[in-house]
């Protein structure tokens, strides 16, 4: 056998001893259980690479974890494009208490993170918390929680283009953060006019053309999308608490 | 021809190793990758000179960095000078003094550690025996904790389903599970527990009360490994030439003899003529002494 045939096929074995040693992990989304693989020293590594990179380390990690979870997952019948963004944490925290180390560490503070896994499956995810639609005059913005693969391909994005500009140009930075965070929330636009409805959908568009339809969006609008990204935050946050501790899911929450 | 080699034992491998002796030349160049200070290249070049002086054993750049270490002094003792010559600075006066360590002594010490056998090799098993991992002393002269690169260099075999896979280790650990790490993890805080004592060297300087001690610790993750080994084998690169210049325009030495000599033989050629320079000035003085 040659060498090349040699590594495959031992790469073969540690795969399936990988998806013999799978995990169960609960999908909030799903309301149920998925086996995934655990990570390897690969994507270990990748993580804690991305974790150096500091301005925009989370943008990173997003990046990385939505290509962790889509190879580790092990039910194929599963399509992780459906995952809400909140299953992120569930699956993070099951993959670190698995892999690497049930306890956390957060302002001399440690937890048990399997308290934080027993949790999860007693968040109720209600349909308001997931999507809504706001309206100001004739104007109508359906608002939906982002999926990991929106999320991962507008990160992408914003890394490609914030990636040149200096860390100490915080203000256009922090602009630029926020204004592609708003844009994941947004499903249609709708103009409403006498001669009738004109819905423009953002799946459809390009990222900046997203960008410009929302910076002409009058403030009270879009305060009103705030209000609602504010309250999925608060949501997302039930994940990731333990009593008054709250846990960073990011790169460095896998360095250990 | 077989070449002249001499041995050591090493406590990581419980065996002997043969040595050939490190040359003129190839010293010469060690000294100008010191000289330029780069710690990488450093590494590696002493990673390449075992390599090539402990031809018999084939998996040398496994051996770890304590057994490396050994060899090396070894072969500064054998091939250089038996003994290293110190400027030291005491802690409480800043006063500069000499001193002068035997590098057998160090050797001796290092030969004699009696670490637990588990920090020489880690066994560590996974899903019922299908994976096993031996994990053992880091094999890198210069290392930092936090490197990632640590996990090769810890991971000495690896079995899988029973089978020796560690030959395909480069390109299979990547895929290994992330459990394997957190075994890592323990085994290097664990190493580092049973090593963070131990001096490569104590010197008690004349200048301040008995026990104030200038230390050389035997810390991977501090450079204090790589830093010794360079303190060892420095020497004024100038002196090469010099040393050159003078074996072959004062002592018609050929070059070839120079190039295939070690420093330490070089050393009883200039010896032999200092004597022998000693004894005609000696004779000299006599005959003036004796002139009518």
């Amino acid at each position: 056998m040659s060498s090349t045939n040699n590594v495959s096929d031992i790469l073969k074995q540690l795969d399936s001893l990988n998806q013999s040693t799978g995990i169960d992990v609960f999908v909030p989304s799903l309301n149920k259980t998925v086996k995934f693989k655990n990570l390897n020293l690969k994507q270990q590594k990748d993580l804690l690479k991305s974790s150096v990179d500091e301005s925009l380390t989370k943008l990173a990690f997003i990046v990385n974890f939505f290509n962790i979870v889509q190879e580790n997952i092990i039910d194929t019948s599963v399509n992780v494009n459906s995952f809400y963004i909140f299953d992120r944490a569930a699956i993070a925290l099951a993959l670190r208490v698995s892999g690497l180390d049930s306890e956390y560490t957060a302002d001399d503070v440690v937890i048990n993170l399997n308290d934080a896994l027993k949790q999860i499956p007693t968040i109720r995810v209600t349909p308001d918390i997931l999507s809504s639609t706001v309206e100001i005059q004739n104007l109508s913005v359906d608002l939906e929680v982002p999926k990991l693969g929106l999320d991962r391909d507008i990160s992408s994005i914003t890394i490609n283009k914030l990636k040149n500009v200096q860390d100490k140009d915080i203000k256009t930075l922090v602009g630029e953060l926020f204004i592609h965070e708003i844009i994941k929330f947004i499903q249609n636009v709708t103009f409403k006019n006498e001669a009738g409805d004109q819905t423009v959908s953002f799946a459809n568009l390009k990222v900046d053309d997203k960008i410009a339809i929302i910076e002409k969006f009058p403030a009270n609008l879009t305060s009103k999308i705030l209000e609602f990204i504010k309250a999925y935050r608060d949501f997302e946050t039930k994940f990731t608490t333990i009593g008054d501790t709250s846990i960073e899911i990011d790169a460095s929450f896998f360095s250990v | 021809m077989k070449q002249f080699v001499y041995t050591v034992d090493i406590p990581g491998q419980k065996k002997s190793v043969n040595i050939r002796e490190l040359l003129f030349n190839r010293y010469k160049h060690l000294v100008k990758n010191i000289t330029n200070d780069n710690d990488e290249v450093i590494a590696r070049f002493f990673d390449d000179l075992l390599y090539d002086l402990c031809q018999d054993d084939k998996n040398i750049e496994q051996y770890s960095f304590l057994d490396k270490l050994i060899i090396l002094l070894t072969v500064r003792a054998i091939c250089i000078a038996p003994n290293l010559e110190l400027s030291v600075t005491c802690p409480i006066t800043q006063k500069q003094f000499n001193s002068v360590a035997q590098i057998s002594d160090i050797i001796t010490k290092l030969q004699k550690l009696n670490l637990p056998e588990d920090i020489y090799t880690s066994k560590k098993i996974y899903n019922n025996g299908e994976l096993i991992i031996e994990l053992g002393m880091p094999s890198t002269l210069n290392i930092k904790e936090r490197d990632l690169t640590i996990i090769n260099t810890v991971i000495k075999k690896i079995f899988l389903n029973k089978k020796d896979i560690t030959g395909s280790k480069e390109q299979i650990i990547d895929h290994l599970p992330v459990t394997v790490l957190k075994d890592i993890r323990e085994y290097i805080e664990y190493f580092n527990r049973n090593l963070r004592d131990i001096n490569l060297l104590s010197i008690q300087s004349p200048y301040a009360p008995l026990d104030t001690m200038v230390n050389v610790p035997l810390n991977l993750f501090s450079n204090s490994v790589i830093e010794f080994l360079k303190i060892c084998f420095k020497r004024g690169l100038l002196s090469f030439y010099e040393i050159e210049y003078f074996l072959i325009n004062k002592l018609n030495i050929d070059y070839e003899l120079i190039k295939t000599s070690t420093p330490a033989e070089l050393n009883i050629y200039i010896n032999f003529y200092k004597d022998e320079r000693a004894e005609e000035e000696k004779a000299e003085r006599k005959n003036n002494l004796n002139l009518p």
